[in-house]
């Protein structure tokens, strides 16, 4: 006890002036990474481009909303003391618990000349219980505007069907078994799974354009007036569910119009169903699945983002944050002309994924941020392809295969060298291995890929993994099938043999190569086999 | 045309008039700029790129290689046409990473290029026009994908390597070896830890004696923006971080001792003796907010700035120019603004030898005056030189001012065409810093020079670690004309000694 006076006291003694106490708020304010960056110490803000906080509205207005702006954020349009800004403020709640938020907004209502009341941390605590779901998307204004909340799909009815199915199904013949008002609710679907579909409409009050935001972790589709608006990709290799969340932007007329959302749910399985549409001319989402009370939250991004090599006329390629734990944060996705993609890892030197259908887009890298997105390819059907490194020197032959590498390691004796484009834009990867030279070449397919491999300059063996996979089944020589829905056929140079082995709960592929030959290759072809 | 755009202007004054008295000062200097330049807008890209530039490079040929933030370089051919509507595109690649900054290296025919995650060799080998080989120099630094982990990149040093600078992650972290680390990239694709201290860098250049440059924002550890020289075994400020001493080169010394807190940067030199200070203090909200890339007059294609620096500014939309002094081995010198009104947040900035500059950027992610979320344009030298302040340097007992033109002898003599301040801001943790310590150095003497276009002030209260103001609004040139900037911010981190 006397000890711990003393210590107080030498540290009474020490601190110099400038660390008295003070304002917890202000102090909070002015910590590195937070407000004081963009809205400055005396809270006018930069003009022009980050709005002030001394008079403005927003800040000595309702209190729930000010705590919502600074939890969440806020992007997109708004008017601050008259003066219009733009731009986007990421979400700082998860810096602060309810009482430094509190304190930190108490300073900001009641400084620069603002008087408003303080804003304690039941009442901060109590607005994040309400917003518990809303993730990390910003606000924008006109759904702060006082009085909204989410609309609903009019005269929604939800029904059931029984049956089994890989896939979702078409409405034709289906007969349902159940009918519910409202929207699709997980507690309806029966253990031995079903097909559900909700419909309703919307109204339009004037033309523009309409959003539609989709998460769902199984088969799922979204129709406006009977045309596909929006689907779930088909997932190939993923060892469980994944909801991979899905935004789409169409041009909609004036009126009433009908939408329709269908889901499948497996036997034994559940659905983690989300949709919103965001209505022209409407301040608040229309809820078409999920909770009512807190509408789905996934960034929107911006339209018009989206890369299509066939519009181009030739392969894209595309550089960005792909979801982690699939490939690595050093990716490169090329999109054929053709709809065929792939995501060539350029820490692992390999194939990461392969897709058919839309390529890629950059909604939301391109908006604000980055909208702290990983981005999934936009196909419709995704094979995720084992992410570790293709060629490997094992000591025995039962050897595990080399762990994959990112952020900031590589694997041992991996090296990218880049990439050529030949004369109609397609690349061929380039990387070295140890002394090995490789270069990987994908072509195109009707209805899949090639990759084409050619090792050079081996100084020792090398192991050549073309494919592994949990659900990977050999259907004739040289030809494995991934989950009914990737064929995989490899094709070894002249007099080199396969062979394949379980390892860590997969089958695995190996093409086992000798240095001697000037250049030893292989091909492996992928072809999508029942994809919807 | 014109009329119309004259229209425009009017319209723009009047809206500008009701906004608050700095934005009236604001417009007044824009229009006294506009007597000696035009800002031209450029045809758009017939490919529809956005032109969000990260990065520009003047290449051979009268071409512009503009890298976009979205990953694209274009070719603008015939940039230096009096008539900026004849500005042609090409599209020369695709699928890069936010390019922030390129190198054109006439003897390999190859563009350099810093992406997030690798430096990369682009070559057209058949001459198409097209790049067709991506040569990957070196990818050794760690990558999260956090947003804010940026590369950049400064023209090639005289042995061929090349200075890239890493941001810290989240502008505020270092969990990763070499985030807010300057690296050393070798001809050979070596790549090695060079030198600590870097917080959140907005572009790279170099100077005509080949020193190379980075601009640093405001935030914890920069109480305000500034200009920093890059040299192998410093430290330049931000010690977030300085964990990865740990595995740098052992010639770069041992792990510097942390700055104590709420201290200045002349203190902390005195015991951290790796600390390069900042050379130049860009005083946060007067001068600009977020400096970014940094280009020479080696050729005096600017008339009477020859060697001196220029340096894009994102949040004010502008151009700023610096002269670079060194004294006792110290770099430091002054800031002067140059050039305001371009249309977005200027982040890649170019000059060619006939003094035009090109300057583009994006608001996207960090707000601007400019209100066009991208854009890219022209700054056309329109014939005369301004009445500006040519040069400054620090003496022992004062500043030696030079200018573009011959003096008015009264004004210069009068004590009340000049007033003087300094101030330095809080080393700290904190993001960013108010002034403090201010002081009011006085003028003891005013020589003017025979030559009739320079002065020396002979200045007592002048202090190591400051920026000082030199405000001449009573300068006056021979005919009468002020100083177009007449305020010019002076760091002092050495004062020669006497003669």
């Amino acid at each position: 006890m006397k000890r711990r006076h003393l210590a107080l006291l030498f540290l009474a003694a020490v601190v110099p002036a400038e660390d008295k106490p003070v304002n917890p708020g202000k102090a909070l304010y002015e910590r590195a990474g937070s407000c004081i960056a963009c809205h400055q110490a005396n809270g006018q803000g930069v003009p022009g481009a980050f709005p002030p906080l001394a008079g403005s509205e927003w800040v000595t207005g309702d209190a729930a909303t000010l705590i919502r702006i600074a939890d969440h954020g806020l992007e997109g349009e708004i008017t601050v003391a008259g003066q219009p800004y733009r731009g986007v403020m990421p979400g700082q709640g998860t810096q602060y618990d309810d009482l430094e938020l509190a304190e930190l907004l108490t300073y900001i209502r009641k400084s620069w000349g603002n008087n408003a009341k303080g804003i304690g941390k039941d009442t901060v605590a109590e607005q994040r219980r309400l917003d518990a779901k809303r993730d990390e998307k910003p606000w924008t204004a006109e759904e702060l505007r006082p009085g909204t909340k989410s609309g609903t799909l009019v005269g929604a009815r939800t029904r059931l069907f029984l049956g089994s199915w890989h896939d979702l199904p078409g409405a034709e013949g289906l007969k349902p078994v159940r009918e519910v008002e409202g929207v699709f609710d997980r507690n309806i679907v029966p253990a031995t799974g079903a097909v559900v579909h909700t419909e309703g409409t919307i109204t339009v009050a004037k033309a523009g354009n309409l959003q539609i935001l989709l998460r769902c972790d199984q088969p799922a589709r979204i129709s406006v007036d009977g045309r596909v608006v929006l689907r779930t990709p088909l997932l190939v290799g993923n060892d469980k569910p994944v909801a991979v969340p899905r935004v789409a932007g169409l041009p909609i007329e004036a009126g009433e119009h009908r939408v329709r959302i269908e889901v499948l749910v497996p036997a034994a399985q559940t659905a983690d169903l989300q949709a919103v549409a965001l209505v022209p001319g409407m301040a608040t989402p229309v809820v078409l699945a999920g909770n009512t009370d807190k509408p789905l939250n996934i960034d929107r991004g911006e339209d018009g983002l989206d890369l299509d090599p066939a519009k181009t006329g030739g392969p894209l390629l595309y550089r960005g944050v792909l979801p982690a734990g699939l490939t690595s944060n050093r990716s490169i996705a090329v999109g054929f002309p053709e709809g065929q993609s792939l995501c060539f890892d350029a820490v692992n030197a390999t194939w990461s994924m392969v897709w058919t259908g839309p390529f890629f887009t950059g909604r939301h890298h391109w908006s604000g941020r980055g909208l702290g997105y990983r981005e999934w390819p936009s196909g419709d059907a995704i094979a995720l392809l084992p992410d570790e490194p293709p060629l490997a020197r094992l000591a025995k032959p039962t050897d595990a295969w080399p762990a994959r590498r990112d952020t900031d390691a590589w694997p041992d004796d991996y090296r990218f060298l880049g990439y050529d484009l030949d004369g109609a834009g397609r690349p061929t990867f380039r990387y070295q291995v140890g002394k090995a030279l490789v270069t990987d070449r994908p072509e195109p397919l009707p209805d899949g890929l090639r990759r084409h491999l050619r090792i050079e300059a081996m100084d020792g063996p090398l192991t050549f993994r073309p494919a592994a996979g949990r659900d990977l089944v050999a259907t004739k020589t040289g030809v494995w099938t991934l989950e009914r829905h990737l064929s995989i056929a490899v094709a070894p140079g002249p007099g080199i043999t396969l062979r394949d082995r379980t390892s860590g709960g997969r089958t695995e592929v190996l093409v086992d190569l000798a240095p001697g030959t000037p250049a030893q290759t292989c091909t492996v072809t992928y072809r999508w086999e029942d994809t919807p | 045309m014109r009329k119309a755009h004259h229209r425009l202007l009017t319209a723009a004054l009047v809206l500008l008039a009701g906004l608050a008295p700095a934005a009236d000062k604001s417009q007044a200097v824009l229009e006294a700029e506009g007597r000696y330049s035009v800002i031209e807008d450029l045809p758009a890209p017939p490919s529809g790129d956005v032109l969000e530039v990260g990065c520009l490079q003047v290449l051979p040929g009268d071409r512009l290689a503009v890298g976009t933030r979205r990953g694209v370089i274009l070719i603008a051919h015939r940039i230096s046409s009096p008539d900026p509507s004849k500005i042609t595109w090409t599209v020369f690649a695709r699928g890069l990473f936010e390019p922030l900054g390129m190198q054109w290296r006439e003897a390999e025919q190859a563009l350099y290029v810093i992406q997030k995650t690798e430096f990369t060799r682009v070559l057209d080998r058949d001459g198409d026009g097209r790049a067709d080989r991506f040569e990957t120099v070196t990818d050794r630094w760690p990558f999260s994908g956090e947003y804010h982990e940026f590369a950049f990149s400064a023209p090639p040093n005289a042995d061929g390597s090349t200075w890239i600078t890493l941001c810290l992650t989240g502008s505020g972290s270092s969990p990763y070896r070499w985030r807010g680390w300057g690296m050393l990239v070798g001809q050979d694709g070596s790549i090695a830890p060079a030198a600590s201290g870097i917080r959140s860098p907005g572009g790279m250049g170099q100077d005509s004696s080949g020193a190379v440059y980075y601009c640093d924002n405001q935030g914890p550890w920069n109480g305000t923006s500034s200009l920093k020289e890059l040299r192998r075994g410093g430290f330049l400020g931000s010690p977030t971080g300085n964990r990865w001493y740990q595995d740098a080169p052992a010639d770069l010394g041992k792990r510097p001792v942390d700055p104590l807190p709420n201290s200045r940067i002349a203190a902390e030199r005195k015991r951290i003796p790796a600390f390069i200070p900042p050379a130049v203090l860009f005083p946060h909200g007067i001068i600009g907010q977020s400096p970014t890339q940094i280009v020479c007059d080696r050729t005096g294609a600017t008339g009477p700035f020859k060697d001196q620096l220029f340096v894009a500014e994102q949040t004010f939309s502008q151009i700023q120019r610096v002269i670079i002094e060194r004294v006792n081995g110290v770099t430091q010198g002054t800031v002067i603004p140059y050039r305001s009104g371009f249309n977005t947040g200027s982040i890649g900035l170019q000059l060619l030898d006939n003094g035009m500059f090109f300057c583009g950027g994006s608001n996207r992610g960090w707000g601007s005056r400019g209100r066009s979320p991208w854009g890219l344009q022209r700054l056309r030298p329109t014939g005369g030189t301004p009445f500006e302040i040519a040069s400054v340097a620090t003496l022992h007992d004062g500043f030696r001012l030079s200018f573009t033109a011959p003096v008015d002898p009264a004004s210069v003599k009068d004590p009340a065409s000049y007033q003087l301040a300094a101030w330095t801001y809080i080393y700290q943790t904190t993001y960013g810093s108010p002034q403090v310590d201010r002081i009011t150095p006085r003028i003891t003497g005013i020589e003017p020079a025979a030559d009739g276009r320079s002065v020396v002030l002979r200045v007592a209260d002048r202090r190591i670690g400051h920026v000082h103001e030199l405000a001449l609004k009573g300068v006056r040139a021979a005919d009468g004309a002020p100083l177009l900037h007449p305020v010019a911010y002076t760091t002092i981190n050495e004062i020669p000694h006497a003669p």
